[in-house]
């Protein structure tokens, strides 16, 4: 029996056939995810390179990864919001939401790559990351700083029909999962072709690994992080990188805007994963104040803790809302291309969930962990990895929270106004 | 070869709650594939895969059915043939809509689940083979070959197993143990709502339900706890506390 009674909605409403896919992804990350997402972040913390790629490959094969791709590339053939639903219930499965982001990386990405990059590049990558053998996420943060994106350094020249990059990615996920998956992988990355400023950034396919062969001149380490384990994060140095023409992804110089668009779609499943998360927390409160008693009574009979409860609740709901508004209109622009929407009206719809979905995430894990008490701060009770992993989307992870806020405040009060 | 695979909807039994004081229940929550319904579904696909040919999802239920339906067309079956003003349901007049439904078109195989996850009654496959005088294999729990117009099953009797051959057609009714029923992906969800449904009503089938009972009472058991309260020094109460699991267990 589910633990909460959600209120009926007519306004967040689903097709039949999007519930039926709730239902769907609900049953097997039942089957496949929820028994086993506490040893998959147990085994990964002990070694980042204990990747689960037995879960990964059930996946694939359920129809998990390049969820709006085309079919012909071997996608899903699906609607954003199918995707978001997705992320949302592979997260309330595995609240640490590794699982859930490399589900969320090797859709957005790949349907980025599909939107700019060349039908040679889509041909040959996205069908084997829909298949579980590689992986496709984002390479943009630089050791000098994720947020300023414009100022990256890593560069790329072009000699003939290949381009020579050299540089430096660091705090990049899926660092081991391009070593590790069958066929290998890489990211959507930027690079500069040209002068100064966002003008001068060229994007491209980058593959570390491809049919199993490591490419040349690329250099990995793997991060012990602090949550999210079972999906890796590293960094790597490229030293005369050679990058095919044919992986250059939509016009040379035009990078920084094909790469915020690839942002704005993967913000959205972001911020889905952290809804997920949140359910699974909410509901792991009203258990618990279903059941423990103190005084003689119920704590949620103590309104210092029901009142946060019910404000909690009132912040999840408010970021789900956020979250398919934004799904919603990723579908108008991306899936049915109703001309009367453009890819910048996203920006606020987009900004406004990744800020308040991961931010309320961890703040309803840090109230639980509260709650239950001193059994919380016990590696025992699984809670603590439903705040760690979620944090990292606080922190940065497709763009610092700050950053969210800086869109909002630039594109409502007017981009001279914060000058 | 022609499957047809008897599907119910039920209520999604999660998520149906009971008023405390009453003991009803309340069914004010979706419908949804009945389990082993989607067992029975299963084995039809795995020979289907196997033979090829035709699988037709045959049901009778609520208008919701038309959604519920959906769910056996994105699991694999072709087609459905579907009652959806069967809300007066006993386990003998489902059996007669079914069997009409049936009686539409001729099957090598009709296969059910044992019994419905909701009543438990565990009388279809049994009345609709005699309603279409079709020889009957029930509690299968592994269908070993079918071919040359004959069906191998392996019977699951609890103590013993029997193993039974039958001419086709024939009515088979299978077991939970039978098989994992597959989950239904995206594309196959995508293709289920282009896929053909037959909506009959009862009086196309030319069937006036009545009952020959009627049902007094639908509550949750009663669940009388005990509530011994155990007494003493931490010792002694798990001292009895043992005594008392080792005698209750
Ligand atoms: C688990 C994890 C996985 C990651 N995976 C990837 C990945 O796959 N690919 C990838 O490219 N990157 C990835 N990142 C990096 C992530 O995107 C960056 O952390 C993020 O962009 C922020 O960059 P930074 O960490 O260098 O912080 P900085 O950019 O140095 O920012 C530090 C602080 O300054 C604030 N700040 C910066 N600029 C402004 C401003 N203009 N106004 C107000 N405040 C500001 C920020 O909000 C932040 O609080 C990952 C990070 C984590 C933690």
């Amino acid at each position: 029996m589910s633990v909460i009674d959600f209120p009926k909605n007519t306004v967040l409403t689903f097709s039949e056939e999007e519930e039926l896919f709730r239902e769907s992804v609900r049953e097997f990350c039942q089957r496949h995810i929820a028994p086993n997402w506490v040893e998959v972040d147990k085994r990964s913390e002990q070694n980042p390179m204990d990747i689960p790629v037995d879960i990964i490959k059930k996946m694939a094969d359920q129809g998990l990864f390049c969820i709006p791709c085309s079919e012909e590339y071997g996608g899903q053939g699906g609607s954003y919001t199918m995707a978001t639903i997705a992320m949302e219930e592979i997260a309330y499965a595995d609240p640490s939401v590794a699982l859930a982001v490399y589900a969320l990386l090797n859709t957005g990405w790949p349907f980025a790559l599909e939107l700019f990059g060349t039908e040679e590049a889509c041909q040959e990558i996205i069908p084997e990351v829909a298949a579980g053998r590689a992986f496709f996420g984002i390479a943009s943060t630089e050791p000098q700083g994720g947020s300023d994106v414009a100022g990256l350094k890593t560069r790329a020249e072009k000699k003939g029909d290949v381009y020579i990059l050299n540089g430096e990615k660091t705090f990049i996920s899926g660092v081991g999962e391009v070593q590790k998956l069958e066929w290998g992988g890489g990211w959507f990355t930027l690079a500069r072709t040209g002068g100064e400023g966002h003008k001068g950034l060229s994007a491209f396919a980058l593959l570390a690994r491809k049919n199993g062969e490591l490419s040349d001149g690329w250099d990995p380490t793997i991060y012990e992080d602090i949550g999210r384990h079972g999906l890796t994060t590293g960094g790597f140095r490229l030293t005369d990188f050679e990058v095919d023409s044919k992986y250059l992804i939509g016009e040379e110089n035009k990078g920084f805007y094909h790469v915020m668009e690839g942002f704005n779609l993967a913000r959205i499943v972001v911020a889905a994963a952290t809804i997920g998360a949140s359910r699974w927390l909410l509901e792991q409160a009203v258990e618990w104040f279903r059941t423990r008693k103190l005084f003689g009574r119920n704590i949620s009979s103590f309104q210092g803790v029901s009142f946060k409860f019910a404000d909690m609740y009132a912040r999840w709901e408010a970021s789900r809302y956020f979250v398919y508004r934004a799904s919603r209109l990723a579908d108008k622009i991306y899936i049915e291309k109703d001309p009367s929407y453009k890819p910048l009206d996203l920006n606020v719809p987009v900004a406004l969930a990744k800020n308040y979905g991961p931010e309320t995430c961890v703040d309803l894990a840090e109230e639980v962990m509260k709650w239950y008490g001193a059994y919380a701060y016990t590696k025992e009770a699984p809670i603590f990895r439903a705040w760690l992993g979620p944090f990292s989307y606080v922190i940065g992870a497709e763009g610092a929270q700050n950053i969210m806020r800086l869109i909002i405040a630039r594109d409502i009060i007017g981009r001279d106004y914060l000058k | 070869m022609k499957i047809a695979v008897c599907v119910k909807e039920i209520y999604n039994l999660e998520q149906v709650k009971i008023v405390r004081e009453t003991r009803e229940p309340i069914l004010d929550v979706p419908k949804k594939l009945d389990d082993l319904s989607r067992n029975a579904l299963e084995e039809a696909i795995k020979i289907r895969e196997k033979l090829g040919g035709e699988i037709v999802a045959i049901s009778a239920g609520s208008p919701e059915l038309r959604k519920t339906i959906k769910e056996a067309l994105a699991m694999g079956a072709d087609r459905a043939a579907i009652v959806t003003d069967f809300t007066e349901s006993s386990p003998e007049s489902a059996a007669l809509v079914l069997s009409r439904i049936l009686e539409k078109d001729s099957y090598d195989l009709i296969l059910l689940g044992d019994a419905s996850s909701d009543d438990y009654s565990g009388q279809m496959a049994s009345r609709v083979a005699e309603t279409l005088n079709l020889p009957q294999i029930t509690f299968v729990s592994e269908i070993r070959e079918v071919s040359d117009g004959k069906i191998t099953c392996v019977r699951d009797m609890d103590d013993y197993i029997e193993v039974v051959e039958s001419d086709l057609p024939c009515v088979v009714s299978v077991t939970n143990e039978i098989n994992e029923p597959r989950i239904p992906a995206l594309k196959d969800i995508l293709k289920a709502s282009k896929k053909p449904v037959e909506n009959f009503s009862l009086q196309d089938l030319g069937i006036e339900i009545s009952r020959s009972y009627e049902i007094v009472e639908n509550l949750a058991p009663a669940v009388d706890r005990k509530q011994e309260v155990i007494e003493g020094e931490a010792a002694e109460v798990a001292g009895k506390i043992a005594e008392i699991i080792g005698r209750e267990v």
